[in-house]
């Protein structure tokens, strides 16, 4: 008999064993399937969000510089609220500096509320972004219906709004339909001259990029009266020179600021951070739901003990036929590995399936690591857990084991 | 009278009757445990991990949240907050993207400082810069302020002394300097006072070093690793002498929803209502605590899978241990048992599984809670025993039942004649 073809024997009686006890190989099971598919969903909610707020940031390009005020910790975060507390803003004579360098393509002065937006019958709260045309240029935003606002518009301070998608399409029912219709702003008046295009992401509770009201800055004197901003976004004009652009940037800045007064940050650093901060809380969860993992593994133990005492005269005859302990021992470690990594696999499915209904409220998304991943540590599971008995059977010489009750 | 006596002593009986049978099911459980004890062990094992980790959770829940209480009260009590932006918004959630950028003026300060009911006002302007002494250079937060910040905030002075209201109004540049950032700046502490540190090109003399309040972080502000200057002293970091933020502090519990609609009408005169928000500081530590508590609950709910692949694991053992003792449940209903009794034996053998497995859980939990409590804000209250122990004993009726049924409805002839 050669070794492919004992393999195969091996395989057949592992699977007849499994069959002749369905009920306990299905319990069994259970226990890895319910491990692994908690694992690998929560894996896939990490994942799914953690791609949905890169995407976010790729839809701005990576050449895409932002200025804002103070002075930026290590990674970000916490300080911009406090630098937005010591109430430090940019103006438009900084935008027209910045314009002056060569290194830059673009540079779009920002201003940011949540605001209250009114339609004639719905009232929702959205981030309202005021600035000039260019904003849509830099944020890659196309126009689906009716048309962007343009440079005449922000000189004439026209009173008028380019709608997201989102917005749209919840204030006025369908998207097409908030043309020329009017919107309440704060308690101002804006006409609607268009809508964005779907730019899609996001969804039930994380927001989505399509979600945002654009007007024209020179309009917005309402609740920004100081024409201050709140960042700088700048396109540099050589991806390669990010670097040296930003030296540019902070060099123009510091003849009017202190080097306190505002940071300087890329896509990649803020990406960094992000995803850094997503790494941390997806490996928590999933330890975690990995503890059910190893109770699913003592259960397999346990099986495997019960399964080696009741197959005792079994291990005696089949010793005294000829098999060696190895043999033995490769029957038990193939039965128990089996039975893992099926738990395994029926879990990867389970996971599959509900992160496709998932995915219609939420990022969600399982990539090829995932699915080695529960393949290779159920796996693992079922020899670590099959080990102990299946030495155990090994141990028993033949004429004990014949002869045990 | 000697009718109820006999319908007493009947009972008495039965519930004799009862008890022997109860002592007889955990007699034939314990010697069943014996006698498969490695199979005990690693099936209450499943429920012990479970059990434990879930403790655990609720621990560092219970921990943390007496941990941010306990922060949150050390920064003196009656206080509230005027700052700029809806940190509440529709749905009080903190919005933290609502900032309306507005600062409030010095005037504003001292139209507050005149309200009834109020006890200390103290305004700040809050600023992250870099700090500098000896040429070695850290990022803090500059806290441009009245004196009366100290008091309020039950902060002293380890080293030196704190700066007081005179100093104020003499603009004097002198800093207090947190202990943080103390540490980070000096190496060690004490000496530093007299010294002199540079703060955006102005040198500012060291005044006292705060004792230590710890913590900081969530969601309370640090102040640890705060830079303390008297507002009036720093006319080229702060020249038209706004602020961010200004606290202050009720006379007692009762006024305080009073001083709050003083100090929000008074602020109404000079800002849009949406623009700035007062509020209470218990308010903040609520809304850090909720959130917390829902972090924790999605995390006690995942540890919780464990408890129910543990389960699983109990019936699985219960259905092999009803297959293996069929003919002894034949003879026991040959002999009389009902199938009641029956079901109660193997249901009960579920149960103390299970209940062992969550007894040695919480043994577990609470040696590593002792440990780790030196490390970790971690408590285990009177509700986490209680929740532990229903919960392993719900888990073994739940998953019991199935097998136990199974037990209860074989026949008593098919089952004496199985093999």
């Amino acid at each position: 008999m050669n070794k492919y073809q004992s393999l195969i024997t091996i395989i057949k009686n592992s699977v007849a064993d499994l069959i002749r006890n369905k009920l306990r190989s299905f319990l069994t099971m259970l226990g890895i399937i319910i491990g692994i598919s908690s694992v690998i969903l929560l894996i896939s909610l990490g994942l799914g969000l953690k791609m949905y707020i890169q995407e976010q940031f790729k839809a701005l390009g990576s050449n895409l510089i932002i200025v804002m005020p103070g002075k930026m910790m290590s990674g970000g975060g916490a300080s911009y609220q406090t630098a937005m507390m010591s109430g430090f803003k940019f103006e438009e004579k900084d935008v027209q500096a910045l314009k002056k360098l060569d290194s830059l393509n673009t540079v779009v002065p920002l201003f940011s509320r949540v605001l209250d937006i009114a339609s004639d019958k719905e009232n929702k709260v959205y981030e309202t972004i005021v600035s000039n045309e260019e904003i849509f240029d830099i944020m890659n935003m196309e126009i689906e219906f009716g048309r962007l606002y343009n440079k005449g518009d922000v000189s004439k301070r026209k009173k008028i709004a380019v709608l997201g998608f989102g917005p749209a399409e919840k204030l006025f029912g369908s998207a097409e339909t908030a043309l020329e219709k009017n919107v309440k702003i704060g308690n101002q008046t804006y006409k609607v001259v268009g809508v964005l295009e779907k730019k899609g992401g996001g969804g039930g509770v994380v927001p989505s990029i399509d979600d945002h009201v654009f007007i024209p800055h020179t309009a917005a004197i309402s609740f920004n009266p100081g024409r201050k901003f709140m960042a700088l976004y700048a396109r540099a004009a050589d991806e390669q020179n990010i670097e040296q652009t930003k030296n540019d940037i902070k060099e123009v800045m510091l003849k009017k600021y202190s080097d306190d007064d505002f940071s300087i940050s890329d896509q990649k650093e803020l990406l960094s951070s992000i995803n850094s901060i997503f790494d941390i809380i997806s490996l928590v969860l999933t330890g975690i739901a990995a503890i059910s993992l190893i109770v699913g593994g003592v259960g397999i133990l346990n099986i495997m003990y019960v399964s080696v005492a009741e197959r005792t005269k079994e291990i005696g005859i089949r010793r005294a036929y000829g098999a060696t302990r190895n043999d033995i021992l490769v029957l038990f470690l193939t039965e128990s590995a089996l039975l893992s990594v099926l738990g395994g696999f029926i879990g990867l499915i389970i996971a599959q399936t509900a992160v496709l209904g998932i995915k219609q409220f939420f990022p969600a998304y399982i990539d090829l690591t995932s699915i080695i991943l529960a393949l290779a540590v159920s796996w693992s599971i079922g020899l670590i857990f099959g080990v102990l008995p299946a030495v155990q059977a090994s141990k028993l010489t033949p004429i004990e084991a014949i002869r045990r009750d | 009278m000697s009718a109820s006596y006999q319908h007493a002593g009947r009972q008495n009986r039965l519930k004799q009757h009862h008890m022997g049978i109860l002592l007889s099911i955990i007699k034939t459980s314990l010697s069943d445990f014996d006698r498969n004890k490695l199979r005990t062990f690693l099936t209450s094992l499943g429920i012990l991990i479970g059990v434990s980790s879930v403790i655990l959770l609720v621990s560092l829940g219970v921990g943390l949240k007496n941990y941010i209480t306990e922060q949150f009260e050390n920064l003196g009590s009656n206080i509230l907050i005027a700052m700029p932006g809806q940190i509440f918004g529709g749905d009080r959630q903190m919005t933290g993207g609502n900032f309306s950028g507005i600062t409030f003026t010095e005037k504003d300060y001292l139209a507050i400082a005149k309200v009834s009911g109020i006890k200390a006002v103290a305004p700040a302007y809050v600023k992250t810069v870099s700090v500098s002494f000896e040429g070695k250079t850290e990022i803090g937060s500059y806290y441009g302020t009245t004196a009366e910040i100290f008091p309020m905030r039950n902060l002293e002075a380890g080293y030196g002394q704190i700066f007081s209201a005179g100093d104020v109004e003499k603009r004097k540049k002198i800093i207090v300097v947190g202990p943080k950032i103390a540490e980070k700046l000096f190496g060690n502490m004490g000496s530093f006072v007299g010294k002199t540190v540079k703060i955006e090109d102005q040198g500012f003399k060291v005044s006292g070093i705060l004792k230590s309040k710890g913590g900081g972080g969530f969601g309370g502000p640090d102040f640890d690793s705060f830079l303390y200057v008297p507002y009036k002293s720093s006319p080229k970091i702060n020249q038209e002498k706004k602020f961010s933020v200004i606290n202050f502090q009720a006379d007692s519990e009762t006024v305080i929803d009073t001083v709050k609609e003083s100090v929000t009408a008074l602020l109404e005169r000079s800002y849009d209502e949406e623009d700035f928000s007062v509020i209470e500081q218990t308010q903040i530590q609520e809304t850090v605590t909720s959130i917390f508590a829902i972090l924790n609950g999605v995390l006690v709910a995942i540890a919780a899978i464990s408890l129910i692949v543990g389960g699983i694991g109990i019936m699985n053992i219960m259905y092999i241990t009803v297959t293996e003792r069929i003919r002894e449940i034949g003879i026991r209903r040959a002999m009389g048992a009902t199938r009641r009794n029956i079901l109660s034996q193997f249901l009960f053998e579920a149960v103390f599984l299970s209940f062992i497995g969550g007894s040695f859980g919480l043994i577990v939990s609470l040696v590593i809670v002792f440990i780790g409590s030196r490390y970790f804000p971690l408590a285990i209250d009177l509700m986490s025993v209680v929740v532990a122990l229903t919960v392993s004993t719900t888990i073994g009726v739940v998953f019991g039942v199935l097998p136990a049924r199974k037990a209860a409805l074989l026949s008593p002839v098919e089952a004496i004649r199985y093999e």
